[in-house]
This record gives structure tokens, C-alpha cells and sequence, in this order.
């Protein structure tokens, strides 16, 4: 039989190794009968028995008995008794020779074709412990009885490199993890805002033009008070329309309320005192009340009061005449009383700038 | 050695868990599990199917009847461990039975299976005849032999403990096991005759 045959080799081969290591205390009991009383008598080797078994009960082999088969045997098997797979003894592959060759060949293929993942040094590790071991023949691998199934045996570089490699992965997704959610709070100009941008797109647009709409209050805050109410106005026109893209939890009714409070305070004396903006807000109220009254007003007195007032009253009378003459409106009094309108000439050029003192005031 | 204050820890557990505390019974499992595990792994062996499955059922049972068992216990200088493993042993004695009825044998099923499992058949054919051997060797021993050396080297139960589990001194431990492992050495060399 195969198994036998195993074994015999294995017989065979070790009491060399015996020989070469510990010798000298592992077999001071060469009597077959275990119950003689020079063994009960040897305390050392009692105190040493003790001790292995002490290491091995934690899971250590000592390292002197790294050639000890027995050692090595129940360090094996207390392994697999509590990993279920069971890990190289190292101290055994360490002192293996090399004596089995061509069945190892079609053993490494196998070991290949099966096996992947494995590495170039696990395999020679296992292919050296095959050939110190020597138990198993290739051809037995085929008929693997029930046992050998070990469903998640690691050996220790697997271990190590698994170790690594999780360790890795798990720092990574804390990592990055932990960058997202801190993203999710970055504010513009953070280190991780970009970051943001690619995260929550949305948030990161509505806090930029918050920040924007607050930049802009303040230029026109600062140009308010240089009283360049123009650019104030414009910087405010652009906040309010940032104000707009902030979201309703990135406080926006604040800062509706602060711009509203700004345009109040630009609004007001603005209209009265920037000579700049009254062509575009303050024209509709002066022009009406000046020009209706011209054409209702005016032209009735040119015909009747300025033949009268001609030569008494030339400097008091410019002045009810000439806020109807605006250019528009004093073409018509031309027209209509252009013969005697001789004197009114002389006086109209000193009405003409009378006007705008008029509208000034 | 931590084995001594393990049972010191232990101890208190115990008192604890033996009043009804919740906490400490789970905790007492935890700490007693992995010794069950492995008495109960090293004298049943690897099931049909390649997995310590038989074994992990033992040894729930052998935890679910320590848990009930708590209340009966009382501290009479005995080791606590000496009282879980007298429960596993009857426990064992009990599945030992039940396989012997059973007539399964699932072997056929395997090879398949452990072509595919995660490292090489070569491995587990080395792994497991150097694990199958000393077990052969074992089964050699008087049964009092065996039973110190699953208990002090697999188990790792102290001398005092394994003394207390089997009803011997302390001392009687470890002449026994060094006689034990003598016997295992003079064996290992005679293998061939012995399988033979």
C-alpha cells in the first residue's frame, strides 16, 4: 500500500536528524518500556518534558526542538486544532534536505495549476518540507480522504501580506471616508473645498455665492462711504442677484436682509443728491410739473403780459418765463411772439441759465 | 504563568456567572470556548467532510451544558476548568456513541471540493499526514497518557488543573507526561513496523 510505504520512508529517514540534534537528553530512554524507574527518577528530563510541553501548550516550539519530530508533530496539531488549517513549521523547513525529486516535478505542477495565487516561495517552501516529510506520493493526492480538506489555511506569508493589505485597504477607506465627510463641512478657501465642488456641487455653488454676494456688499459699502453711490448701486445690483443662488439653509434671508438694509441706505440720498442719476429716476417728477405748465401757462402771458412788461420789468419778469423755456417747450412762445420778442431775446439768454438755477435749488 | 491567573480571573468569573450574571456567563464561554474546542477537535478528529463540524457541534453542546450546569457548580477547591472538561468528556462519550450508529461516510464526495480550496492539495497532504501520524501514535498510549497530553499540550491546562481533571496530583501529571512523550518518541522512529 501506499500509506505504508510512506511511512517507511519517513522511518527511515529520521533517526539521522535525531541523531544530529538533541540526541543527547531526547533519548535518554532507550528502553522500550516507558515505566522503568530510571525514567521516573530523571527529574531534568521530567522538568524538561514539562517545559516543552508548556511552550507547546501556548503555542510556541521552542526553537532547540526544531528537529524533534514529536515536538514539531504536536506543535503541528495543536495548530490545526485551533485554526483548523495548520501553518508550516518553520524550524522543520528550515533544516530540510532535498532528497525526492521526480515526483515533486508533477507535484509543483499541480501545486501551480491549483494553486495561483501561491508564491514562488511558498511553493518551495512546501515542496522542501514535501521532501523532508515524505510522506505523501502524488499519485495520492487524487484520492485526498476526507481530512486533508482544510478550507482557509494561510500559511504565515499569506498571513503577513493579507495583514498588509487590509491593514492598507482599511486605512484608505478611513481616509477617504473621513475626507468626504470633512468636505461635506469645508468652507471656500479650505484645503479639501475643491473636494467639495466634486462632492456636493450644489452646496458648493450656494456657499461661492454667498461669499460673492457678501464681497460685493462690502465694495459697495466701501464705495458708499467714498460716495461713489454709482458703483455702490452696481456692486449692490450683483450681490443681490448672488443673494438669489445661495440656498435657503446657507442663510439667504440674511443676507436678502443686509443687502435690503444697504440698498435702503443707497436708495434714499442717492435719488436726491448724485446729479448723475436723476436722468434715469428723479426726470419723471420735476419734468412734468415744468412742462405741462408751459404750454397751459406760458403761452397765454407771452401774448398778453409781455407787451405790457417789456420795458419796466426786465430783470423780475425773466423769471416766470423762462422755467417754461426749457428748449422744447420755448420754441412755441418764439414762434407765436417772434416780433416782439425783440426784448425777450436780450432777456432769454440770462433766463436760459436761470432754468437750471431753478432746477437746481 | 497566565495560565494561573487566567484562573484567577476565572474564578471570579464563575462566581458570577453562577448567581445568574449574564455578562460574566458570556464571558466565562469566551474564555473556556477555545480549550473546548481544541479537546474536543483533538479526540474527534476532522468529520467526513474534511471540517472539525462534529467537533464545533460537540463543542457547543459542551458549552450549553456548562452554561446550565453554572448553578450546580460550587467552588470546592477544584479548578473550574476540571469541571468543563468532565462535562466534555461525558459530552464526548456521548457523540462517540452516536457516530458509531451512524453509517454515513461521505468521503467520496471530497477531492473536488479540496482541489479548490485555497492552498495546494500537496500542503494539505503534507500538513495533515504529519497531524494524521501523531494522532496514529496517540491512539498507542494508555488511555490515561493520551488524556494528559490532549489536556496539557493541546488544551493547555496546567499541571495542577489536568491533576484535578483526571483526579491525579499535580506531580503524577507531569511523570505521566514525560512518559508519555517518551513512549511518543520511541514510536515515532518504530512507525512503520507499528502501521505496518
Amino acid at each position: 500500500m501506499n500509506h505504508s510505504e510512506d511511512v517507511g520512508q519517513f522511518g527511515s529517514g529520521l533517526p539521522l536528524r535525531a541523531a544530529s540534534n538533541g540526541g543527547t537528553h531526547m533519548y535518554t530512554d532507550t528502553d522500550m518500556t516507558a515505566d522503568s524507574d530510571s525514567d521516573d527518577l530523571d527529574e531534568m528530563a521530567q522538568l524538561r518534558d514539562d517545559a516543552l510541553i508548556n511552550a507547546l501548550a501556548k503555542g510556541v516550539l521552542p526553537a532547540e526542538y526544531a528537529a524533534d519530530p514529536l515536538a514539531s508533530a504536536l506543535w503541528s496539531w495543536r495548530e490545526d486544532l485551533a485554526n483548523g488549517p495548520v501553518e508550516l513549521n518553520p524550524h522543520a523547513v528550515l533544516s530540510s534536505v532535498a532528497t525526492l525529486n521526480a515526483p515533486l516535478a508533477v507535484e509543483a505542477e499541480l501545486a501551480k495549476i491549483d494553486n495561483g495565487t501561491n508564491h514562488a516561495a511558498e511553493r518551495k517552501v512546501l515542496a522542501s518540507k514535501r521532501r523532508s516529510g515524505g510522506l505523501a506520493r502524488p499519485s495520492k493526492s487524487s484520492s485526498i480522504p476526507s481530512w486533508f480538506r482544510l478550507p482557509f489555511k494561510l500559511t504565515q506569508l499569506h498571513l503577513g501580506r493579507r495583514l498588509v493589505l487590509s491593514m492598507a485597504a482599511a486605512t484608505l477607506g478611513v481616509v477617504s471616508l473621513g475626507s468626504v465627510a470633512a468636505a461635506s463641512s469645508a468652507q471656500p478657501g479650505d484645503v479639501l473645498w475643491p473636494l467639495t465642488k466634486v462632492v456636493n456641487a450644489e452646496r458648493a455653488q450656494s456657499l461661492e455665492a454667498r461669499e460673492e454676494a457678501f464681497d460685493r456688499l462690502h465694495e459697495a459699502r466701501s464705495a458708499a462711504k467714498q460716495n461713489k453711490l454709482q458703483t455702490a448701486r452696481e456692486s449692490l445690483r450683483i450681490a443681490l442677484s448672488d443673494a438669489e443662488k445661495v440656498r435657503d439653509k446657507d442663510g439667504r434671508e440674511q443676507l436678502r436682509q443686509q443687502l435690503g438694509v444697504m440698498q435702503a441706505q443707497l436708495g434714499g440720498p442717492a435719488s436726491q443728491t448724485d446729479p448723475a442719476t436723476l436722468p434715469t429716476s428723479t426726470p419723471p417728477p420735476p419734468a412734468p410739473t415744468p412742462t405741462p405748465p408751459p404750454p397751459t401757462s406760458t403761452p397765454p402771458p407771452p401774448p398778453t403780459s409781455t407787451p405790457p412788461p417789456p420795458a419796466p420789468t426786465p430783470t423780475p419778469p425773466p423769471k416766470p418765463p423762462p422755467p417754461p423755456s426749457p428748449s422744447p417747450s420755448s420754441s412755441p412762445p418764439d414762434s407765436s411772439s417772434k416780433t416782439d420778442a425783440k426784448s425777450h431775446r436780450d432777456s432769454a439768454p440770462p433766463s436760459s441759465s436761470g432754468p437750471t438755477e431753478a432746477s437746481t435749488s | 504563568m497566565y495560565q494561573e491567573s487566567n484562573e484567577l480571573d476565572m474564578s471570579m468569573l464563575v462566581a458570577l456567572a453562577a448567581k445568574g450574571d449574564r455578562a460574566a456567563t458570556d464571558e466565562l464561554i469566551r474564555q473556556i470556548r477555545p480549550m473546548v474546542v481544541r479537546y474536543c477537535r483533538a479526540k474527534l478528529g476532522r468529520s467526513g467532510s474534511g471540517s472539525y463540524t462534529t467537533a464545533e457541534d460537540v463543542t457547543q453542546e459542551v458549552c450549553f451544558a456548562v452554561t446550565r450546569a453554572l448553578s450546580r457548580y460550587q467552588d470546592k477547591g477544584k479548578p473550574f476548568s476540571a469541571f468543563v472538561f468532565k462535562i466534555a468528556s461525558h459530552k464526548l462519550a456521548d457523540a462517540g456513541r452516536s457516530a458509531a450508529r451512524s453509517r454515513t461516510q461521505p468521503y467520496e464526495q471530497v477531492p473536488d471540493r479540496a482541489a479548490s480550496a485555497d492552498s495546494g492539495p500537496e500542503a494539505r497532504v503534507l500538513e495533515s499526514a504529519e497531524v494524521q501520524r501523531i494522532r496514529k501514535l496517540m491512539a498507542a498510549l494508555p488511555e490515561t497518557h493520551r488524556e494528559v497530553v490532549v489536556l496539557r499540550t493541546l488544551v493547555g491546562l496546567s499541571a495542577e488543573e489536568t491533576g484535578q481533571a483526571l483526579g491525579m496530583k499535580a506531580g503524577a501529571v507531569r511523570v505521566t507526561q514525560h512518559r508519555a512523550m517518551n513512549k511518543l518518541r520511541q514510536l515515532y522512529p518504530a512507525t512503520a513496523e507499528v502501521t505496518a
